[in-house]
């Protein structure tokens, strides 16, 4: 089993929507996929049309099985859950899990849950950090960088600044960007507000293409 | 022969003569060294030019970007 942890360089860098983005694209490969939401606002499941009321009420697990095959595992979304329960629910859930799916992907919401669960766990799970192009970015990047695989998310390439930011972190051989950047699209937007994932809402966005690279490149670290 | 044997086998005076007859433009480019580029991309940015020299990322191998 490939095993994802996602989080953001900082709040609003789009990890929810890349979690189900990439969740619904390795199950449209033919993968088995769990995901599981961390963050504690339980928003992952309003990708996959979950009623708002009932994640709100949610307030240990909830385990939604989207389409066979589908699974969005909700831990917590009272703000008290504390982050160490959640680490060893987790580390629970993955060695029974290992059986019934082929891939993971943890919406861990922050770099502190993150690392904490990586510590915690027996199984390699490796950390995606989701990052924006832009000036406070950088700062947090050359700053804190302790060698995590980042994705460039919401890239603008109208932007000068967006790329002399992504021309320099290419550059820089110490950082490990993931081959495929994310663009700047309209429809991630929209996918949640029709409360569907990407490649359901908007199959044709060059976001839903972009989410598709990702999945294969998730695939082929599966199977190193 | 197949066709991108027998394009290889075209005397570039032919090709040349081709896009003429076709009237396709004449394209031109300059050439840009990564270097000077990211020089140039660190001073019309202060901010990222300052955290590329004192980042622990440049620490052990100098200043690369």
């Amino acid at each position: 089993m490939n095993s994802l942890a996602l989080y953001g360089l900082r709040g609003g860098a789009g990890v929810t929507s890349v979690v189900a983005a990439l969740g619904y694209a390795l199950h449209a490969l033919g993968q088995r996929v769990l995901l599981v939401d961390l963050t504690g606002d339980a928003m992952l499941g309003l990708h996959f049309n979950c009623p708002v009321s009932s994640l709100c009420a949610t307030d240990g697990e909830a385990l939604w099985e989207i389409v066979p095959g589908l699974d969005v595992l909700i831990l917590g979304s009272s703000p008290v859950a504390s982050s160490e329960a959640k680490g060893r629910s987790l580390a629970e859930i993955i060695a029974g899990a290992t059986a019934y799916y082929d891939q993971l992907l943890v919406d861990a919401g922050n770099a502190g849950r993150a690392k904490k669960l990586a510590d915690g766990m027996s199984v390699g799970l490796r950390q995606i950090e989701v990052v924006p192009v832009d000036a406070a970015a950088h700062v947090r990047l050359y700053r804190d960088y302790r060698g995590q695989l980042l994705l460039v998310n919401n890239f603008a390439p109208e932007s000068r600044l967006q790329n002399d930011l992504l021309m320099l972190w290419q550059h820089q051989p110490e950082l490990n960007l993931l081959p495929v950047t994310l663009h700047q699209d309209e429809a991630w937007n929209e996918a949640l507000a029709c409360k569907q994932p990407l490649a359901l809402a908007r199959p044709q966005s060059q976001a839903a293409q972009e989410i598709a690279s990702l999945a294969v490149w998730c695939m082929a670290q599966a199977e190193r | 022969m197949n066709g991108k044997d027998r394009a290889d086998s075209w005397p570039v005076s032919d090709v040349d003569h081709l896009l003429q007859e076709i009237d396709m433009p004449q394209l031109d480019y300059q050439e840009v060294a990564a270097s000077q580029r990211l020089d140039s991309i660190r001073q019309r940015w202060p901010l990222l030019d300052e955290m590329l020299n004192n980042s622990k990322l440049n620490a052990d191998n100098g200043d690369k970007a």
